[in-house]
């Protein structure tokens, strides 16, 4: 799968908040956005994902050279697409198994039950997710820690093409940073997948091994570069990049 | 007759009259029955058909598919066809009864235009008694299949009694039709008693209850309702925790579709010390349906160390459907602990997309949230076919926009197991 940005502008009331972004994304490639409070990154990848408020003003989103603008947001992840969120939303009364089950269901053609309670038992054990977290509704009562493990945990059942990670490694603990990049590295190997992670800090990136890194800044891609500009911004700053 | 005219001189007045229910907004927002078609559906087609009870033998197996339910008493307008295996229930003509004993123990007509209406039109009375020390299950179908139905049920628990009742009211009448009923339970001391009612009437059917339940001492009442049927649906209901240290818990579950109307009033009563007193109502709405929601209680001077909650929730899924949520108090002792919470809105768009992005479509996210948001109230219903009914009834109106119909028994993603309590004091503000 290749997904490609094309010059997207996006505005809200009147505002722009994505200006011109171009992006090439394949599967196996690691990409890192990094930017300041406000720069468009959570923008971005909403819009990738087909939030229904916010339409591209002009530009492209292409999936193996298709544009999907016009689709909605489960067709996207039909075809592979997968968004952990920034801010996960509690939804009251169902349970995370059952949501799974039915996301799954909806994603591929067959689901073995019992495989997928083996795949969840793993990948919650391997998270090091608290023991009964699983069995509760969705990222209802959970830490902020919980709700990103549990994210991951989502994209290992869900087996997108090429994921979007908005701050992974945001409301985690040190520990919980390692254990989430050194799980986002393993389910991205497993099953070639494509990755965007989006994030402020270069702390989890000291976990992976991205190939691209994105610097963005008033809703435009300012610098790109490999992991060497995750040290320039260290030491320099987004001021710099301004 | 007079009851008779009562109902029908005041054709969009239909609240109570009774002193008790005096707040303004109740009495503003109602949804209002036009008097001379209800009595004009009584009238026409309140004819015993005595033929029925093999029709709806009939009609059972495709209501309830799957359930395989045996029932202690069918009540159609036929009349009460009862089981006889079941002691615990007898029937009495209306006419051999004290119409003002009658009245007073139920509901005056003077007092309320919808007792006005159901006395007029019930000619036969079900008494179910529970002895001290007895146990019951007992489960009662009311269909008004046919024609309208008018009902009145006496329950007397005795001490140290358990009783289960399963009420399921359905009607697939592909004609304009009623299902009016009227109960009345007085429990004993130290006694158990659950109430499960599922509603599931046809889309021509108007709905109409009234009930009053008092508790007596160190009892406990668990009443479930799910009001999912009828064209319109207008219930009052009554529940007083009567004597120390009683308990009553309420439940209610409210899904409209279409053009239904709910109009759910449930007064509740702490009439002696160290008393519980909660009501959980939640109501969800999809197309142009509307519901209120009038959850009142009242602790009245001298029920110290009594504790009471009045909650009430709803979702609004189309633009067109419409929640009023009134709950209310009325506190008079200082000692006690009362709370009320209300929140309706819209279906949270990004939990929609939220959903969305991990591969469910708008209809399956809809459908999931829904399932979510009632999941709680459905677990506390004590029979389990009620729960699995319930859950699938919520399944096919979402699904398919349908009620009053048969349906394929299919818990969903509801979790049909036992809910925990929880505190129901928790997050809330509190007068103490």
């Amino acid at each position: 799968m290749i997904l490609e940005v094309k010059d997207l502008h996006v505005q809200i009331e009147g505002n722009d908040i994505i200006n011109g972004v171009n992006l090439l994304i394949k599967e196996g490639e690691t990409h890192v956005i990094m930017g300041h409070n406000g720069s468009g990154k959570t923008t971005l990848a909403k819009v990738i994902m087909g939030y229904p408020k916010l339409k591209p003003l002009s530009g492209d989103i292409l999936v193996d050279g298709n544009s999907i603008v016009g689709l909605s947001a489960d067709k996207r992840a039909k075809m592979g697409l997968f968004l952990g969120f920034q801010t996960p939303v509690e939804v009251e009364g169902v349970g995370f198994i059952n949501f799974l089950h039915s996301a799954k269901e909806a994603i591929s053609e067959k689901v073995d039950t019992k495989e997928l309670m083996t795949e969840i038992r793993n990948g919650a054990q391997n998270l090091k997710m608290v023991d009964n977290l699983i069995g509760r509704s969705l990222n209802q009562g959970f830490s902020g820690g919980e709700k990103k493990k549990a994210e991951i945990l989502q994209m290992e059942v869900l087996k997108p093409r090429i994921a979007i990670l908005d701050e992974p490694d945001s409301g985690l603990d040190i520990d919980a940073v390692k254990i989430v990049a050194q799980n986002i590295n393993e389910i991205a190997k497993k099953n070639k997948m494509g990755l965007i992670i989006i994030t402020h800090y270069s702390r989890i990136l000291s976990y992976m091994d991205p190939q691209f890194v994105h610097v963005m800044s008033k809703g435009k891609i300012v610098a790109e570069g490999g992991k060497e500009l995750i040290n320039k911004l260290e030491a320099e700053g987004y001021e710099s990049f301004s | 007759m007079n009851a008779y005219k009562l109902f029908a001189d005041e054709a969009l007045r239909t609240y109570s009259e009774l002193p008790e229910e005096q707040n303004e907004l109740y009495k503003r927002r109602y949804v209002s029955l036009d008097a001379q078609n209800m009595l004009d559906i009584f009238e026409k087609n309140a004819k015993p058909d005595k033929n029925e009870d093999a029709e709806l033998s009939e009609s059972l197996k495709s209501l309830f598919i799957d359930s395989r339910m045996n029932f202690d008493a069918v009540i159609g307008s036929g009349g009460f066809s009862i089981n006889k295996s079941s002691k615990y229930i007898t029937i009495v003509p209306a006419s051999n009864l004290d119409k003002e004993c009658l009245e007073a123990k139920l509901h005056k007509s003077t007092e309320d235009k919808l007792a006005a209406l159901i006395h007029a039109f019930t000619d036969k009375v079900m008494f179910i008694n529970i002895g001290n020390g007895e146990k019951a299950r007992l489960n009662l179908l009311f269909s008004n299949n046919k024609a309208p139905i008018s009902t009145q049920i006496i329950i007397n628990v005795g001490d140290e009694a358990d009783l289960e009742i399963l009420e399921w009211y359905a009607s697939t009448a592909d004609a304009e039709s009623a299902s009016a009923f009227m109960h009345e339970g007085v429990v004993g001391k130290y006694s158990n008693v659950s109430i499960d009612a599922v509603h599931n009437e046809g889309e021509h059917t108007v709905v109409v209850g009234l009930s009053k339940y008092a508790v007596g001492e160190r009892s406990n009442a668990k009443l479930n309702y799910f009001y999912g049927g009828g064209s319109h649906c207008k219930v009052k209901n009554y529940f007083y925790a009567n004597e120390h240290e009683s308990s009553v818990h309420v439940n209610e579950l409210t899904f409209g579709s279409g053009k239904q109307k709910f109009d759910i009033s449930s007064q509740l009563e702490n009439r002696s010390t160290s008393t519980i007193a909660e009501l959980h109502s939640r109501a969800v709405v999809m197309n142009d349906s509307f519901c209120i929601m009038k959850g009142f209680a009242k602790i009245p001077f001298g029920s110290k160390n009594s504790r009471s909650f009045v909650h009430e929730s709803g979702m609004l899924l189309d633009e067109g459907a419409a929640i009023e949520s009134i709950p209310a108090m009325s506190i008079d002792e200082s000692e006690v602990k009362a709370t009320h919470s209300s929140a309706t809105g819209p279906i949270d768009d990004e939990l929609i997309f939220y959903l969305n992005s991990k591969g469910l479509s708008e209809k399956k996210a809809k459908m999931l949230v829904v399932e979510g948001f009632f999941s709680g109230s459905v677990g506390r219903f004590r029979n389990d076919n009620a729960k699995l009914y319930i859950a699938s009834l919520i399944l096919d109106k979402i699904e398919r926009g349908v009620f009053g119909k048969p349906v394929k028994v299919s818990a969903g993603n509801i979790w049909v197991g036992r809910e925990n309590e929880e505190d129901i004091f928790k997050g809330h503000y509190k007068y103490r």
